[in-house]
Parts: C-alpha cells; structure tokens; sequence
C-alpha cells in the first residue's frame, strides 16, 4: 500500500488515515494501530519541519508485510540525515527537547521493533520502521 | 475525520479557565492551541484546564504546546519540578500513554474527569 503526499503538516491527517486504512486492510492487529499512526505522524513530522524544512518537497509512504512483521518505509529527498544514527536519550526534564524532532524520535524508538535508514539511489532518505508480529494471520 | 482543532473556552470557576479541546493535536495544530492560549492568558487567565475527552489524536507536538503555554503562564519550567497552573483533564488512553512514555505525567497533573481538574487548583 502506497501513499504520495507532498511535504506539509496539513497533509498529517491524510497520513494518519492512510495508516489506519492500510493497516485495517493488511490485518494489522487493531490494538496497534494508534501506535502505528503515531511513530508514521512523528516520522513524517520531522522529515517535514527538520528535513524539507518547510521547503516543497515530497513524501512517500509504503506499507508493506514481510511474513507476520510489519514494514512502514517512508520515503523522501531532504537533505540525507540518518536518525538512526542519532542519540536520543529522554531529556531529564520533560520540559525541554535536547536536539529538534528528539521527543518524536524517542516515540518511534519506544514503539518500534527495528529502525533503519538508508540512502536512495536517487540521493533521498529512506527510512524503514519495522513491528514485529504485527500481521493477525 | 476533521484536520482541525476546534477550541471551546469557558470559565467554570473564578480564576480556572478551561479549553475543551476538539479533534487531532498534531504538528498542524500545535500553534492553533498556542495561539488560543495566549490569548486567554493576555487577557488575565492564571490556571488553565485543557479538557481532552475529544482528542482524537496527539503526538509530541502536543507536549511541545502544552510546554510553551505553562512557560507562557509563568512556570519557568526549564527548571520546574512541577507545573502548578495548568492541569490536564479526561485523555483518553491513548493520549495519557503519550504523556507518560515522554516523562509529562510527572510534571503535569492529569485528572479523569474536568470537575477534579478544576478543584485541583
């Protein structure tokens, strides 16, 4: 299941409803769709304000099983930035974010099973989150 | 689903005003709570209640809101145990999962229903 949307917050309702759409058709197990609409929301969110920077740009968002685990990758053409490279560690007071887009990041690294990044062949980001057993079969 | 965040300001004690909060509180609405807030603290509002019972969603951008509104009401809380003057009441679960996987439930006192929040002051 595939979703193209051009680099906006106001495109984050649409992705979240993408998410549960795509989800509700995979089989996804119903008690981890909020989770999973939250670490695509976060993800999409930073590549928008930190990546793109408010700068047009796009955003592709693929889900896809593989056996029971689950496959969110999304795709963009910011300037590459690897987070999975990035040390988040939850700031002592939940007041303030050490680095941008921190809070975001520790959401996904709570909730997802496996992180990773890797650059496109066409110079863009591709960043993959991973739920283990997350396909009700 | 509606993309935006609708507000409902009353005041239900004397000096607690409360913002009933209405569908998603994302990245795309964070400044719309922000901007409201400030306007009912400009205009003298000292304790705030955000009643979330109909949020239909919120990410880290709403924490980012929620800080910059107890920083606007005179928390300074880059120090701060504790906030004292803006109280969270009724979040549905997944909500006040979200609160506490980023550390806010220690700072912010989140109450079931908006009758505690409001006497909590």
């Amino acid at each position: 299941m595939l979703l193209k949307v051009r680099a906006g917050l106001s495109e984050l309702e649409k992705i979240r409803e993408f998410v549960a759409s795509a989800a509700n058709t995979m089989a996804v197990d119903e008690k981890l769709v909020g989770d999973l609409k939250l670490v695509v929301d976060e993800a999409a969110t930073n590549i928008i304000n930190h990546g793109y920077q408010g700068k047009p740009g796009d955003i592709e968002i693929e889900m896809r099983a593989s056996g029971a685990d689950l496959i969110i990758t999304l795709r963009d053409h910011a300037p590459v930035f690897d987070p999975t490279s990035h040390q988040v560690p939850l700031p002592k007071s939940p007041a303030e974010e050490e680095k941008p887009g921190g809070f975001g990041l520790h959401l996904i690294r709570n909730i997802a099973d496996e992180m990773k990044h890797r650059v496109s062949i066409d110079g863009g980001n591709e960043l993959s989150l991973i739920k283990y057993n997350a396909i009700t079969l | 689903m509606s993309d935006t965040l609708h507000i409902a300001i009353s005041n239900e004690a004397a000096s607690v005003t409360v913002l009933q909060l209405t569908g998603p509180l994302d990245a795309n609405t964070q400044k719309d709570l922000e901007e409201k807030a400030n306007e009912v603290i400009d205009g003298g509002a000292k304790h705030i209640v955000l009643e979330m019972s109909k949020v239909s969603y919120m990410g880290s951008a709403g924490l980012r809101a929620i800080h910059a509104i107890t920083k606007k009401l005179g928390d300074d809380s880059d120090n701060a145990i504790k906030s004292d003057d803006l109280k969270i009441a009724s979040p549905s679960d997944e909500v006040r999962k979200i609160f506490k996987t980023l550390g806010f439930d220690t700072y912010i006192d989140i109450l079931d229903d908006l009758d505690s929040a409001i006497a909590s002051f």
